[in-house]
Parts: structure tokens; C-alpha cells; sequence
């Protein structure tokens, strides 16, 4: 199954740099949850410890099998986010949540790792230079599927991070790439622009509760607003650990989930909000360059998709918290506090271990 | 081939690069726009989410009265107010306070006032203001949601209209508005503290932060006596009520110091509840002893006879012939009452003729006449310790007509408060010196030294002068036209007056409408009170002696026994009386 070469082959230094991350996470976790009841921080180093012995669990499999099999576990996670709408109790105003025994998670996010899986199987025996009309059609409805279920929660926020994934997949895949790239610049400078100087605010407003249904249009609002001053006031220094007091006074809505870089913006300043970037792009980077680590297209494909995965949640959610996008709720991978969120990250990065474990393996 | 896939490959990666460094660009711009050049902004708007600063009024002095008895004190109350939901409609919130109508006895002025400030959303609306604790416990129990109470002050005045117009009032808030509450707001509202609150996003204040601590208000200890001031008021209902009057006003004081031990005005209103109607409200709080300018006519004579005496243009043994009744000035005529005959200087003051008063004057002359008028401080404020004095008309010596000098010497062309007429009385009662009226005797609490308000003195008339008006007065008392203010076993002085009013319709003296005053001392010897009387507008009898006089004479005599001064001179008469008196019970 595995043996000596292989664990040599693991990429420690992920492993290092994806702990340095959620330790961050930890640290301002505590700062924006320590007087509240429900003891986030150690619940948080507790998934933590979980996702480790996880991800050494997962590199046992090899990721072959997985995709070999992806079908199946695609539609295990499908029957779950059903199951959810049709049995789950609302919390929060969604079906959002998977209540066992002794703890509760989100399908919707465990799920992610399914439809990478399914779409590496796909585009795996794709040997053409192009996407194919079947191929677009096959994968864009096993998108589309899971997509649609958690819109239906409604949790618009977390069906959102599905599609940077499948493009993720489809320009791997080749879709005339230079065209995709232009066409994404296009449409996200025209977003940019028109968020902050053609659109007026009763249309930003439409466009905040169109996104984000289960929030009042004044509620949203508010948030943005919180978050702005959070950071901003932060200043370039920030205000010292543990007294930012928009978050420690609670004017900061969800400070240790989807807030928490609003936090660290407020508490550590400019200087800490560039450091905990660098961190995180080093992370990344590590991730990305991994990619040519892979033995065959199948790995690359996992890699390429929990790589963009990633990082297309940690950008949004940025935006989001600092302006530029509305409020969409969704956490910052390994930063926010979540388990479901943090297994899914671990398991993903797993992924990407995996791969990179087995590229001088025959078959 | 494999050139052609890495110049692919470049390309891509370029294109990917520079999308992500733009990306990332984008970000830090952001980031440096929010927190370096937004920064002060929005370290402005934290604060004013967070914080707000809370003003402590500490408790208003107490003011009491010569003998420590309570004038006017604050005492805790609670007041009512809401705070609107962002949840209710108008209409749902105004029906819940609409609840408390009854309880609270809200108006329908208050009631539609809270209508359209509930309506404007206000954030703070009060209900009902200072409502005694067992309504407070009511509305409490009522237990309506976002109904506030605060912890607030109520002025109480413990004799209700006692010394109403001396005492004043305070609005809402508890500021002074007039009387000795305005004149000593300072002291008595102390000062206001500070504290910066900090509050969460749940609107819980968390911590205070004190700026300022509130420094209590002062207490007053007043010169004025509460029972002299009851009997000034009692007897000055008295004779307005009897003569009809427009109003009157009486002050009392210590000739000795200055200090106001009265200062009575009738009619007087409930200082707990004052009229609610503004221009009444501001008509009754009027004190006329200080706000009041008359023509004081024959009480004047006495201002006549110092500029005499004083300048030694006219001798004491001097007479006048008055026999004529009348006298030519300028076309006009000034009359006596009655013919009169020849009369000494004395005998003119104790018979207040005024021919002999015109003739006194016009020996005495303009120039010594407007000096006297003026060291007695007439045209000036008497510089008491209370707002809005009144300081008259005299007209300067340029401005004077051909018959000024005649007019003035008989107490016309000029118009005086009561305070300047007391205190005219008082210089004489002083033996010339005219010491500073006021009403503050003390602050409390006093430092090691107790702090009293010294009396400050003004040499008007020379101790010589002073002496011979005294027994002037006196006999004005004993056999002039003072004789209704004569006091049993004691001697009094004093000098009437009754001037008639000025009328703006006419543009004349009215001979329909009088001023009867009154201005005396007692003993005559070692003066205790002196005391002005003005009566405004009294009917069918309105002389002074006959209405101002008799008034003196019963205030005095109840304020001399309950001073426990004792009759001198006249004791033995004292006695026989009260012997003749025995056997009747």
C-alpha cells in the first residue's frame, strides 16, 4: 500500500504551510470568540488535529481509486444534499446542515471534493485539444446538480465557490484559453466597475438580496458597512490583540467565520492583513506549483481544481469583507472557523499530497 | 512542435500571472485606500458608534431662609420616555403608548406632540416628565415594552407662593429663569459632570469613563425672614383685597445692613404650579418691588428736604408762606389739598404740602437738588442681588425744563422702583449711609470662614442732616399724615406719598388712578425695620396715609414682636394701655 519512498515523497512543507495558516486562523478565532460561549478556539484546534490524521488516512488511498470511484461517491454526496432539503430542520434560515450524533456538518461543502473527483474522471480521458460538446454537456450538468440543491437551501454563498472549480476544470480542459482568460478579466473589471461607480445603491441593494436572500437588504448593509470599519479603522498598525473593538464591542457580524479577515484587519492593521496574505499566497504557491508534480492528466486535473477551489474562496471572501464584491456568505478556507469547511480544505490539500506522493510510482 | 507547446505554455503562464498580480493589485489598493487614506474616517464613525458622552446634573442647592427653614429644595422624581423600535409601525408603537394616557394624565397636546415625534422617528422621546414614585411604580408595572425611566430632579417650594416673585423659578431642567433661583443659578445648579460611556453593538453600556465629576449645587441661606414674609404677604392681601387694587408690594428690611427680610408682592402665584400660559406666566413672576417704575410724588419730598438741609440753602426754622393753596410755575399749577397757612420747613414735610415742598426747591435750586437725587442713587440700579432691576427715569440735568425743578421737588418727572425709595429711607434710617440691598446672606457650605455677603455702605447725606429728617419723620408719624402708621410703644418715622399715575392715553396725570405709597423705619432711634409700601390703583380711599400707612403700621408691629424688639419709649404707655385692656377680656 504505501511505503517508505512514498511518505518520503510527502510534501511536508504544504503540510507545514497549510498549519501555519490555520493557526492564524486559530489565533483570531480566539481573539473574536474568546467571551463568547461555545468554546470556538479549541473546537477549531480539535477539527484541526481531526484534518491532520485525515489527511494521512487519504494519502493511504491511492487517488486513482478514488476516481475510479468518483461516480459513486458523487452520487452518495447528491443523495445527502437531497436528503438535507427534504429532511433537514432550518438553522439559520437554510437546510444547510447534517445533524448526527455528536456533531453536525455541511454536505455542501464535503461535496466540493466530490465534483472534483467526478470531473477529473471526465476530463481525464479527454485527449483532445478542445472540449468536446459532450464533454461540456456531461460536466457541466454534474455541476450544475449540486449547484442547484444548494441554491435550493438557500445558501447561494457556498454554491457559488462550485463554479470557479468547473471553469477551473474547462480551461485545463481547453476552451480556446486565451479567449476564457479574456472573457474572466472582462467580466470581473466590468464587476469592479460597475460596483463602485455605475450602479446605484438601490441597484447594488437588489443585486445584495438577490445574492444573499436569506439577509435583508438593511442587514447586509449593515455588514458591509461593520466590516469596512472594522478594517479602516484598523489603521496601518491595527489596533492590538484582542482590541479591535468593533469586534471584541460585537458591531462585526460573524467575526470568527466569514468575518474573520475583517478582524485581522482591525486588529493587526495594513502590516498584518499584507503578512497574513503573503502566508496564504505562499500556501498557494506551494499548492500550484505541484502541478508539475503530477504523473498523469488525472492528477493534474485534481490539483488544478483544488488549487483554484481555494483560492477562488479566499479571494472572493476577501473582496467581499474589504467592498469590492456583496456579501455572499462564505468562509475563508482554513482561516474561518468550521469544521466542514476545514475538513474539506485538509482533505482537498490531501488530495494534492496524494498526487504529488505517487508521481514516481508505476502503475 | 515542442518550441511552438512552451511558447504556449509561457504565454499561459504570463497571462495567468499578470491576472493574479492584478488581482492581488486590486486588493492592496483597496486595502491601502480603507485603511490609510479612509482610516481617520472611519476611526471617526467607531467612535461614534461606540461612545457617546453623558452629561450628570448634580442636585440644585437648597435655599433656605434667615432661620434655616426650606424656601425652595429639589427632590428626586422619575421621568417617563421611549425609545421607537425600527420593527412597529407608527401607528402600533403610538398605540402602546397611548396605554399610559390615563395613568400619566397626558393632555392632548402631550398626547399628539408624542403622535408626530414617534411619526419623525425620534430616537428619544419623552413621555412624561417628573411623575411622583407611585405613578413611576404604576407605569412600571405596566411593563410596556422600550418605556425609560430617568432619574431626575424636581424643584419643590415647600410654601408654594411664598415669596413667589423673590424666589422665581426654574423651568424643566431645572435652570433658573427669574428671581433669586436666576440671580444664584450658578451656585445653586452646581457643576455639570461628564462621563464618556462605551457601549457594545447590543447598545449595553459596558464601561464609564468619568470626563468630568459633577460637582454638587450650593445652598443659600437667604436674608429673608420666612414669617416676615408671610406677614408682609398676609397684610398686603389684605389691603389690596379692601382697596381694590391693581397690586402692591411691600419689602422690609434691616436699614442697619441692607438685608431684604421681606420682599412681598401680591398678587403672588403657586410656585409648584405656575400659570401655564406664557404671557401670564411672565406677568405674574414680575417682582414689582424691583421691576416697577412709579412716580413716587410726596415720599420724594424727603429727597427735597436732604438737598435743603444739606446744602444749608434752606434753614429749619425757615417758613413758608402756603396759605394760597396753589402756586404758579410756567403756566401751571401746583396745588395743596387744603390751604395750609404759613408753614415751618418741618411742618411742611409733616403736613406734605406741596407748594412748601416747591418752595423748599426752588431755594435749594436745580443744581443741588439733581446732585442730592443723584448721590441717592435714583435713575441707577441699587445694585441688589437679584436680575433684572429696574433703575427708573431721571433725566440729566441738560435735559431738565423750566419746571422740572418744581415737579421733581414734589416727585413727578421722575420715575423710582420701591427698592429706591427704601433705600432712600433707609440712608436717612442709617444716618446718611445707604447700604447695598441684598438678599444673600450666606453660601453653604461655608469654608472655615464663613462666608457672609459684607455690607457695603455709601455716604449719601451727612449724619447731621440724616438726624434732623429722622425727627421730621417722626412727627410726620405722630401728628402729619402719617399718623396711621403710628405704633403703639414704639417710635416710628415715616413719610406718605400719593402719586398720581401717569397715563400714555391721555399723555397727562390722571386724577382717577393713584399710586399710594409708604416709606418708613422703626424705632427711630436704633432703627430695626424699615419698610416700603406701594399700593397700585387703590379705590375710593387712595392715600397713602390712609392705605399705604395703615399697612406699615401692622406689618411692623407683628414684625417688632416677633423680633422681640422691645418697646422703649413709649413703654410706659405700653403698659397703661395693656392694663386698660386687662379688665375688657
Amino acid at each position: 500500500m504505501i511505503d517508505r519512498n512514498k511518505l518520503r515523497n510527502i510534501d511536508w512543507i504544504l503540510i507545514g504551510l497549510l498549519l501555519v495558516n490555520s493557526f492564524i486562523g486559530v489565533v483570531f478565532i480566539y481573539s473574536s470568540s474568546h467571551y463568547l460561549p461555545g468554546n470556538y478556539c479549541l473546537k477549531q484546534l480539535f477539527w484541526i488535529a481531526i484534518g491532520l490524521v485525515i489527511i494521512f488516512l487519504f494519502l493511504f488511498v491511492d487517488y486513482h481509486f478514488l476516481v475510479t470511484y468518483s461516480v459513486y461517491i458523487y452520487l452518495f454526496f447528491m443523495l445527502i444534499l437531497m436528503g438535507v432539503l427534504l429532511f433537514g430542520k432550518i438553522t439559520a434560515g437554510t437546510k444547510s446542515w447534517v445533524k448526527l450524533p455528536l456533531f453536525q456538518f455541511q454536505p455542501s461543502e464535503l461535496a466540493k471534493l466530490s465534483l472534483i473527483l467526478i470531473l477529473a474522471y471526465v476530463f481525464s480521458r479527454h485527449r483532445r485539444k478542445y472540449l468536446s460538446f459532450g464533454e461540456g454537456i456531461t460536466s457541466g450538468t454534474v455541476v450544475l446538480i449540486p449547484v442547484f440543491l444548494i441554491i435550493l437551501q438557500p445558501d447561494l454563498g457556498t454554491a457559488l465557490t462550485y463554479i470557479p472549480i468547473f471553469l477551473g476544470a474547462i480551461i485545463l480542459a481547453g476552451l480556446n484559453k486565451k479567449t476564457i482568460i479574456f472573457f474572466l478579466i472582462i467580466v470581473i473589471l466590468l464587476g469592479l466597475l460597475g460596483w463602485n461607480f455605475v450602479f446605484k445603491d438601490y441597484q447594488k441593494e437588489r443585486l445584495t438580496s438577490f445574492l444573499s436572500p436569506h439577509q435583508d437588504p438593511l442587514d447586509s448593509g449593515y455588514q458591509i458597512q461593520q466590516s469596512r470599519i472594522a478594517i479602516g479603522s484598523g489603521g496601518f498598525l491595527g489596533k492590538g490583540y484582542m482590541k479591535g473593538t468593533q469586534s471584541q464591542l460585537r458591531f462585526l457580524p460573524a467575526r470568527h467565520t466569514d468575518f474573520i479577515f475583517s478582524v485581522i484587519g482591525e486588529e493587526f492593521g495594513f502590516l498584518g492583513v499584507i503578512l497574513t496574505l503573503l502566508f496564504y499566497y505562499l500556501f498557494l504557491r506551494r499548492m500550484f506549483q505541484s502541478l508539475s508534480r503530477s504523473r498523469d492528466r488525472v492528477g493534474v486535473y485534481i490539483i488544478f481544481m483544488v488549487v483554484i477551489m481555494i483560492t477562488s474562496q479566499f479571494f472572493i471572501n476577501v473582496m467581499m469583507v474589504i467592498g469590492l464584491i456583496p456579501i455572499v456568505g462564505i468562509p475563508v478556507p482554513l482561516l474561518s472557523y468550521g469544521g466542514s469547511s476545514l475538513l474539506t480544505n485538509y482533505i482537498a490539500v490531501s488530495l494534492i499530497l496524494n498526487v504529488k506522493m505517487r508521481r514516481f510510482v508505476n502503475v | 512542435m515542442r518550441n511552438l507547446h512552451q511558447q504556449k505554455i509561457k504565454k499561459r503562464t504570463i497571462l495567468l500571472t499578470s491576472f493574479f498580480i492584478l488581482w492581488v493589485g486590486g486588493l492592496v489598493f483597496r486595502l491601502v485606500q480603507l485603511q490609510i487614506f479612509h482610516h481617520p474616517r472611519l476611526e471617526d464613525e467607531v467612535m461614534e458608534q461606540n461612545q457617546f458622552k453623558k452629561t450628570i446634573t448634580p442636585k440644585r442647592g437648597t435655599i433656605y431662609d434667615l432661620k434655616g427653614n426650606i424656601l425652595a429644595r429639589s427632590l428626586p422624581r422619575k421621568s417617563v420616555f421611549y425609545t421607537p423600535s425600527n420593527t412597529q409601525t407608527p401607528s402600533q408603537q403610538f398605540q402602546k403608548v397611548l396605554k399610559l394616557r390615563r395613568i400619566l394624565n397626558l393632555s392632548s397636546e402631550e398626547v399628539q406632540k408624542i403622535r408626530t415625534r414617534i411619526q419623525k422617528k425620534d430616537p428619544f422621546i419623552w413621555i412624561k416628565r417628573k411623575v411622583t414614585p407611585e405613578t413611576a411604580q404604576k407605569v412600571k408595572q405596566m411593563d410596556i415594552d422600550r418605556i425609560h425611566f430617568m432619574e431626575e430632579n424636581k424643584r419643590f417650594y415647600p410654601h408654594r407662593s411664598l415669596g413667589a416673585q423673590l424666589l422665581g423659578r426654574v423651568n424643566i431642567d431645572e435652570e433658573g429663569q427669574s428671581g433669586v433661583e436666576l440671580a444664584y443659578n450658578e451656585v445653586l445648579e452646581g457643576e455639570k459632570g461628564l462621563h464618556l460611556v462605551l457601549r457594545d453593538a447590543r447598545k449595553k453600556d459596558y464601561r464609564f469613563q468619568t470626563l468630568k465629576q459633577p460637582v454638587e449645587g450650593k445652598d443659600l441661606i437667604l436674608t429673608v425672614d420666612e414669617t416676615i414674609q408671610y406677614i408682609a404677604e398676609k397684610e398686603l392681601e389684605k389691603t389690596v383685597q379692601k382697596f381694590k387694587a391693581n397690586w402692591g408690594t411691600v419689602v422690609v428690611s434691616r436699614p442697619s445692613t441692607g438685608e431684604i427680610l421681606a420682599m412681598a408682592n401680591y398678587p403672588r402665584f403657586d410656585l409648584n404650579h405656575p400659570p401655564s400660559n406664557l404671557s401670564k406666566l411672565l406677568r405674574s413672576d414680575r417682582n414689582k418691588a424691583i421691576h416697577h417704575t412709579f412716580n413716587p410724588g410726596s415720599t420724594f419730598k424727603i429727597i427735597t428736604a436732604s438737598a435743603a438741609l444739606e446744602s444749608h440753602r434752606v434753614n429749619p426754622s425757615d417758613s413758608f408762606d402756603c396759605s394760597k393753596g396753589y402756586i404758579r410755575c410756567s403756566g401751571n399749577i401746583i396745588r395743596d389739598h387744603k390751604k395750609m397757612g404759613i408753614l415751618s420747613f418741618p411742618e411742611v414735610i409733616i403736613h406734605s404740602s406741596n407748594v412748601g415742598a416747591v418752595k423748599i426747591g426752588r431755594n435749594t435750586g436745580e443744581k443741588i437738588l439733581y446732585q442730592t437725587i443723584k448721590s441717592f442713587g435714583f435713575g441707577e440700579k441699587t445694585g441688589i442681588d437679584l436680575p433684572a432691576e429696574e433703575k427708573g427715569i431721571f433725566r440729566s440735568l441738560p435735559h431738565w425744563s423750566k419746571v422740572s425743578l418744581n415737579y421733581l421737588s414734589i416727585g413727578y418727572e421722575i420715575s423710582v422702583t420701591a427698592l429706591q425709595m427704601l433705600q432712600a429711607i433707609n440712608t436717612i434710617a442709617n444716618k446718611g449711609e445707604c447700604p447695598t440691598p441684598h438678599v444673600l446672606k450666606k453660601i453653604l457650605p461655608s469654608s472655615e470662614q464663613a462666608y457672609s455677603i459684607p455690607s457695603k455702605y455709601q455716604r449719601v447725606i451727612s449724619e447731621n442732616t440724616a438726624g434732623k429728617l429722622c425727627n421730621i419723620l417722626h412727627k410726620v408719624v405722630q401728628k402729619g399724615t402719617g399718623q396711621a402708621a403710628r405704633i403703639r410703644g414704639y417710635s416710628a418715622a415715616g413719610k406718605t406719598g400719593t402719586a398720581q399715575k401717569y397715563d400714555p392715553s391721555l399723555g397727562t396725570y390722571t386724577s382717577s388712578s393713584h399710586t399710594a405709597s409708604f416709606i418708613g423705619f422703626v424705632p427711630v432711634h436704633k432703627p430695626a425695620i424699615s419698610m416700603v409700601v406701594v399700593v397700585d390703583g387703590p379705590q375710593g380711599t387712595y392715600y397713602g396715609g390712609k392705605v399705604a400707612a395703615p399697612l406699615f403700621q401692622r406689618i411692623a408691629v407683628q414684625v417688632l414682636h416677633y423680633m422681640h424688639i422691645p418697646p422703649r419709649k413709649e413703654s410706659q404707655v405700653f403698659i397703661a394701655s395693656k392694663n386698660r385692656e386687662q379688665p375688657k377680656q
